[in-house]
């Protein structure tokens, strides 16, 4: 009997869909579709953009975000023009997100309204799926319940954020500090983490993380509005966005420069063996959670440790980052010592799951060191002999580090360390 | 004429799915409706590792009350650690809640007392029975609460070994 009820609704749809579709036969085509909208959208976009305001805090951190007109796609008979957006930054979403630029023609070929529509909810799939349903919808005012829809002008200024309930959205950003806001700091080393802000008759009501966007040089070439290779916010990752961080693998650390270390250490973009082991294995253990903070130790020798702690079953490895042993540290420095934390928790893992019985610094001095020092290289401009002297940090207590150096190459390698730890040599973190 | 039932078709579309999502939500929360709160907590309660104190045990108690408002209290005092996590926890649960599609109709304060356990092989002090004594001897003060109530059983946190 549920079935019946269940299958009532998906029948009767289908009905009013052949219904509605049997209607085209009937109705002469729209003398739109003969009209290509794509010149006409471009032209309104050209004249609108520039009468802009281009000061919103919004364009500043996140900088613009250009139409790919090479990916515009016609819908409703040419009424409607889906055109994917350009940006600049590296964005990591919670959810599923699709931002597009979307142009409104009338019978006549004039657009009656051009904006940047963002979607987000459910996951990117479905909004890729169903992106022209939806689209469609969002113009006649027909909203999902289940989405969050932000309308903006072509500079990301909010024009309309009212939800299917009735709240208005806005994305606000959590965090950073405003005054290193230039844009040199976003290209390189700026993360900031952005909110959906809901609000009913003016009160906030509830926010939710939405995503983290972070300088990228290999967007950057979103500022000429021509690209090809810039980053889409397609939905699917392409050119710098890759899939969002496994929940699994919880960034919540303070420190921004850390932050986009920690970013790196854990992203898929990057192919090198440590960030694909703890990947692969933490984003298919059910039970096996990474979780990463920075705080204060106390002292400033540790620059950061690993506890696993189990509760209900469900094993979480806390790795921290001491901020006051890393006050001064380079992003070298800093990423070194996340990939090593990062290898307590998967030697961890092994530990729990299979009973791996040797010390976790023995078997990282003997079998990870070359592991340690290419993922390093993959993402600074760092000598061989640097990476591997910076890879057998916290190691110096280990039995190959006494059996394979003499006095004076351990101090060599202690001497680097220092170094970079200090922010003498390296690219600076603060 | 054509546009009129396309876009009520959207609009069955968007309904339907939500629908859909509703119903099969909507039986699992009358089975797990409760199992929700401490599923959430055994996924993201954290351990306090910065506790120096050398004892084996700690404890603290967590309220959270769900209703027209979501939010999370520590009636007895806990470490700065814990304390810092609070907001983000409780983002997180407003998250998970309505994920789960909760029934935010009627308030709720469910309480859980929080044990801590050191399993790290370090020589430590056993306090169970302080602690015990410090999450349980203060049960009277919910008494005269406001809200339906729910005191739940423990939540045991085992931690292990530091790696540096």
């Amino acid at each position: 009997m549920n079935s019946l009820f269940k299958s009532i609704p998906p029948i009767g749809l289908l009905l009013f869909g052949l219904w509605s579709c049997s209607l085209e036969d009937a109705t002469p085509p729209l003398p739109l579709s003969a009209v290509d909208p794509l010149p006409l959208a471009k032209e309104f976009y050209a004249q609108e953009k520039p009468k802009q305001v281009t000061s919103s805090f919004r364009i500043q951190t996140e900088q613009e975000f250009f139409p790919f007109w090479a990916g515009a796609k016609s819908h409703a008979n040419g009424r409607i023009l889906i055109v994917p957006a350009h940006r600049k930054l590296q964005v990591r979403y919670e959810a599923g997100y699709l931002r597009r630029f979307v142009f409104e023609l009338d019978a006549s070929g004039q657009v009656q309204r051009g904006g940047m529509l963002e979607l987000s909810g459910k996951d990117s799939k479905f909004l890729l799926q169903n992106e022209e349903l939806l689209i469609e919808g969002f113009l006649a005012g027909v909203k999902s319940k289940e989405l969050t829809y932000l309308w903006s002008d072509f500079v990301a200024r909010p024009l309309d954020g009212t939800q299917a309930d009735g709240r208005v959205v806005t994305l606000q950003r959590e965090g950073g500090a405003k005054s290193r806001l230039d844009s040199e700091a976003l290209r390189t080393e700026f993360c900031i983490d952005w909110y959906w802000v809901y609000s009913f008759n003016g009160v906030v009501v509830f926010e939710v993380y939405s995503h983290t966007t972070c300088g990228s040089a290999s967007c950057d070439s979103a500022r000429s509005a021509n690209a090809q290779d810039a980053c889409l916010d397609d939905g699917v990752g392409a050119g710098g966005d890759g899939d969002s961080v496994p929940y699994k693998i919880e960034n919540n650390v303070k420190n921004p420069c850390f932050r986009n270390q920690v970013n790196k250490a854990i992203d898929s973009q990057f192919k090198n063996k440590i960030t694909n082991l703890i990947r692969d294995t933490f984003s298919q253990s059910e039970n096996f959670n990474i979780y990463l903070e920075d705080s204060d130790f106390g002292n400033d020798e540790d620059d950061g440790d690993a506890f696993a702690h189990e509760v209900g079953g469900n094993v979480t490895f806390m790795l921290s980052l001491n901020t006051r042993a890393l006050e001064n540290a380079s992003q070298e420095f800093v990423l070194v010592t996340i990939f090593h934390e990062l290898l307590h928790a998967y030697l961890g893992y092994l530990k729990l799951t299979s009973g791996l019985s040797s010390s976790q610094h023995n078997l990282m001095a003997s079998e990870y060191v070359e592991l340690l020092s290419s993922a390093l290289m993959e993402h600074y401009s760092i000598s061989k002999t640097d990476a591997v002297y910076l890879s057998w940090g916290g190691l110096h207590m280990t039995d190959k580090w006494n059996k394979d150096f003499n006095d004076t190459m351990k101090n060599q390698i202690l001497e680097k360390n220092r170094q970079y730890k200090s922010g003498d040599l390296g690219t600076n973190c603060n | 004429m054509k546009e009129i039932f396309k876009l009520l078709l959207i609009g069955c579309c968007l309904c339907l799915g939500h629908l859909e999502g509703f119903a099969q939500n909507k039986g699992q929360l009358a089975a797990n409706e409760l199992d929700l709160v401490r599923e959430f907590l055994l996924k993201n309660l954290k351990a306090d590792v910065r506790d120096t104190s050398m004892m084996k045990y700690s404890s603290y108690v967590i309220e959270l009350v769900i209703g027209d408002s979501v939010s999370i209290h520590y009636p007895f005092e806990v470490s700065t650690h814990i304390a810092q996590r609070k907001t983000r926890l409780e983002l997180k649960l407003k998250e998970f809640l309505i994920e789960n599609k909760w029934d935010f109709s009627s308030t709720t304060l469910f309480v859980f007392p929080v044990i801590q356990v050191w399993k790290d092989k370090q020589e430590r002090i056993d306090n169970l029975e302080e602690v015990l004594e410090k999450i349980y001897g203060n049960g009277l003060i919910y008494m005269n609460s406001s809200f339906k109530l729910r005191l739940e059983s423990p939540i045991l946190i085992k931690v292990f070994e530091r790696e540096v």
